[in-house]
């Protein structure tokens, strides 16, 4: 080994040599052992998370279910309570309370026709798109009311 | 089989899973078996700590345990487990951020055996190699981690640009480089 002026092979070898004391290191005796308590360790405490873990999914399934429930009755009792509304026609319908004078009910004086088909679905309820109106309707004599296709037959 | 790998197979089989059989327990404590002593070397090489390598290894088997189920699809459970290894000890040294100050490869150098070690090492002394090994630290990290896992001697070229997830020609030009810039850091800093 010199002291003064190292070599290239000689940087070579120490590196080598490094190298070799690096990847020729051995455990301690014993490992093998040490990994697999540590391994069934780790399983025995892994158990009860999974026995916990069942309530979890469970609850977040139930909370699923239960809201997506809660969405479709939302929106079926919303379109349940949309009464079709006959255009040109306003009577005292479910949004007045009480007892309505029949002065009230107005009735268009000449036929309307029905709205373009963008209205929505729901509202759309009437027989080939035209106002029902209940015979019961209290109307005024001589008024032109549109005959109901329903009546007709 | 061990007491250990029996009560290994105790909880396996007590675990409601249908991938915790038993052929999973004793497939896992031959992998410990086969691959523990190559992954401490590999982890030893970054952690330069006994126990701090031993740790990884641990960890790192945790890791298996924990993807058991995918060992079926496995092609090469050498590269697959280095590669858990290279992570988890990466890990630790990213989180410690500093050098280790329990670093015993002086001592193991000190303490191997004469018969494991050549007459060329003889002559280096334990400083000398924790010099060096202060050198490869300062590599950048591509050509570190390279030169790291050329040492471990069960690692071919073709198992290293797997682990590095990069090719062979790649890897062997980063040794390369890595032991060109590492032996002009020795010609500047005059270790002899």
């Amino acid at each position: 080994m010199t002291l003064n002026s190292p070599t290239p092979e000689h940087h070579n070898e120490q590196i080598d040599s490094t190298l070799r004391v690096l990847g020729s290191a051995v455990p301690t005796a014993g490992m093998e052992e040490r990994i697999l308590v540590r391994l069934a360790d780790a399983g025995a405490q892994a158990t009860p998370q999974r026995f916990f873990s069942f309530p979890q999914l469970a609850v977040g399934v139930m909370a699923t279910v239960l809201g997506g429930a809660v969405i479709i009755v939302g929106s079926v009792t919303h379109s349940r309570h949309m009464l079709p509304v006959a255009p040109g026609i306003h009577l005292p319908g479910a949004t007045q309370a009480g007892v309505g004078a029949a002065s009230a009910a107005h009735v268009a004086t000449h036929p309307v026709p029905a709205l373009p088909a963008s209205r929505p679905r729901s509202v759309r309820k009437a027989v080939n798109g035209r106002a029902v109106i209940s015979p019961d309707t209290r109307k005024h004599n001589g008024l032109p009311v549109p005959q109901s296709s329903l009546n007709a037959h | 089989m061990s007491s250990y790998t029996g009560q290994l197979a105790g909880w396996m089989v007590s675990v409601p899973l249908p991938a915790m059989t038993v052929d999973s327990t004793e497939t896992i404590a031959a992998l410990v078996a086969e691959y523990s002593p190559a992954l401490y070397r590999v982890a030893y090489s970054v952690m330069r700590n006994s126990a701090e390598a031993e740790d990884a290894v641990q960890e790192a088997f945790l890791r298996v345990l924990r993807h058991r189920d995918k060992l079926h699809e496995i092609r090469d459970l050498r590269v697959w487990l280095v590669r858990i290894t290279w992570n988890v000890v990466l890990d630790k040294k990213r989180r410690s951020k500093t050098r280790p100050e329990n670093d015993d490869i002086a001592d193991y150098a000190r303490v191997l055996p004469s018969s494991d070690r050549r007459a060329d090492d003889e002559i280096i002394s334990s400083q000398e190699h924790a010099r060096i090994l202060s050198l490869i630290d300062r590599l950048p990290a591509k050509e570190r981690q390279a030169l790291l896992l050329s040492a471990v001697e069960e690692l071919t070229t073709a198992q290293i640009a797997s682990v590095l997830k990069t090719t062979e020609s790649s890897v062997r030009s980063r040794i390369f480089r890595a032991r060109r810039e590492l032996s002009a850091m020795l010609e500047k800093e005059g270790v002899s």
